[in-house]
């Protein structure tokens, strides 16, 4: 079989926790299992991977439209507007598709060149005149037909914030932690409890950093940093400490923070 | 009325012949011994209750594939011990409150801080509450490798075979961590060796 025990340390481990109350389950818990098994299948809370997203994935769809559109450079039009009538991309009343170049007939002070010419189309000059008293073409969103004129604006799909200055900071990172001083200690492997005197040390980790300063069961820690301590101390942010006063059997005590 | 003559294995025969009302003789025998690891390994009672639900909504539903060849209460402690850690990797991944960030080069495991479970124990006018909130802390203090077997063992009671054969693991392996448990334990509940002997 083997020894149970290697120490009688363990021995006592052992019966401490076999010392533990048992707890019963509440008086309806046979009726929850039968109902979670009527509903058919395990109903386990831990299954909210599928649910979440399928809602979530419209969301990150919008997201990265959103995230393209705010990324892009200055200077790109968004595709929507590119065919919108422009000084540079296309005249008023000329249409490329129907339009025929002209052969010159008598037109030209040389006769003898008997090349065919091709002259423009007779509404276009090198002056561009937008007529504003003749209706506007459909409007295709994203801004007025006086925007697509002036290429140097930036236009964007509605609703899209491209101020990043206007994007409020998260209240929370303004707002420092506060950590009372039970949790500092535990974090030092100190299980403590608040006395009329300060924090009275329960028990040290064996290879906590408590452990190595020296703390000991039943020593009191009467302050730190020579500001006195008890069950309602707290600390906004970083535990800074550097030394801490504690009483053992009576006797006043020092302890280093800062050894390593 | 559950039968006390019938073992586990002729009432999942049962179960499994179309008598579902059987299963009730399962739970009722169960329902405390699995609630009770499972507070004493989480620490808190409404989610050890809720986890324990699951356990057996589990063990139904998968009644199918149970192989005779170890023992039910195995089978069903492993479901239990299996759904315990996933909620500790939850809480990991949550974050509830980490510490951690304050003090650099510990060298023992990083332990995360949970808040202290407030509520009430359903019997708890003749149990000397604070000492076993003092153990159940210490308990929770240790990493899960060391707790579940220490929970298995020392508190549930249950042989070194049968903790080895719940957690899939060697026997060496299993008394080991039990081992190691107890020596992380030691130094937590030193003042209760002194008051034990008092």
């Amino acid at each position: 079989m083997g020894i149970e025990f290697e120490s009688k340390d363990e021995q006592r481990v052992s019966q401490v926790l076999a010392s533990l109350s048992h707890v019963e389950p509440p008086g309806d818990f046979d009726v929850r299992v039968r109902s979670r098994i009527a509903a058919g299948k395990p109903l386990s809370p831990r299954s909210w991977f599928w649910p979440v997203f399928a809602g979530a994935a419209p969301l990150l769809l919008l997201g990265a439209v959103g995230v393209y559109f705010i990324t892009q450079p200055e200077s790109t039009v968004p595709s929507g507007i590119a065919s919108a009538p422009s000084i540079e991309q296309e005249k008023p009343s000329f249409d490329p598709a129907n339009y025929e170049p002209e052969v010159a007939t008598g037109n030209t002070t040389d006769t003898s060149n008997a090349e065919k010419m091709i002259v423009k189309p007779p509404d276009v000059d090198n002056k561009m005149v937008v007529p504003t008293d003749q209706p506007r073409g459909p409007n295709i969103g994203g801004g007025s037909y006086e925007d697509t004129v002036d290429v140097k604006k930036t236009i964007t799909p509605r609703g899209i914030n491209v101020n990043p200055r206007m994007m409020p900071k998260p209240r929370d990172f303004d707002t420092p932690t506060v950590i009372p001083i039970k949790d500092v200690l535990t974090q030092i492997g100190v299980d403590s409890q608040g006395t009329s005197t300060g924090m009275k040390v329960v028990s040290v980790t064996v290879n906590g950093a408590a452990n190595r300063l020296g703390l000991k069961a039943n020593d009191v820690i009467e302050s730190i940093d020579d500001k006195p301590v008890n069950e309602k101390t707290s600390y906004k942010g970083k535990f800074a400490g550097k030394k801490m006063r504690v009483i053992r059997e009576g006797k006043p005590i020092e302890i280093d923070l800062s050894k390593p | 009325m559950a039968d006390p003559k019938r073992t586990d294995h002729e009432i999942v025969d049962a179960v499994r012949g179309g008598d579902e009302a059987a299963f009730g003789e399962i739970i009722e025998r169960y329902r405390g011994p699995i609630t009770n690891f499972l507070y004493r390994f989480l620490n808190d009672y409404e989610e050890a209750v809720d986890l324990a639900q699951e356990s057996f909504v589990r063990v139904y539903f998968a009644l199918d594939r149970y192989h005779k060849e170890y023992a039910f209460s195995t089978y069903l402690y492993r479901i239990a011990s299996n759904l315990a850690i996933s909620e500790l990797r939850r809480r990991k991944r949550r974050r509830l409150v980490s510490l951690t960030g304050l003090f650099g080069g510990e060298d023992e495991q990083d332990v995360e801080f949970q808040p202290p479970d407030t509520r009430v124990l359903p019997e708890d006018e003749t149990i000397d509450k604070e000492r076993e909130q003092v153990i159940a802390k210490a308990i929770a203090s240790l990493p899960d490798k060391y707790r579940l077997p220490i929970v298995l063992r020392d508190v549930q009671g249950h042989s070194y075979e049968e903790v080895a054969s719940i957690l899939e693991l060697g026997l060496g392996t299993t008394k080991s961590r039990i081992s190691r448990g107890r020596g992380l334990l030691k130094g937590k509940l030193e003042t209760y060796f002194v008051s034990d002997g008092n």
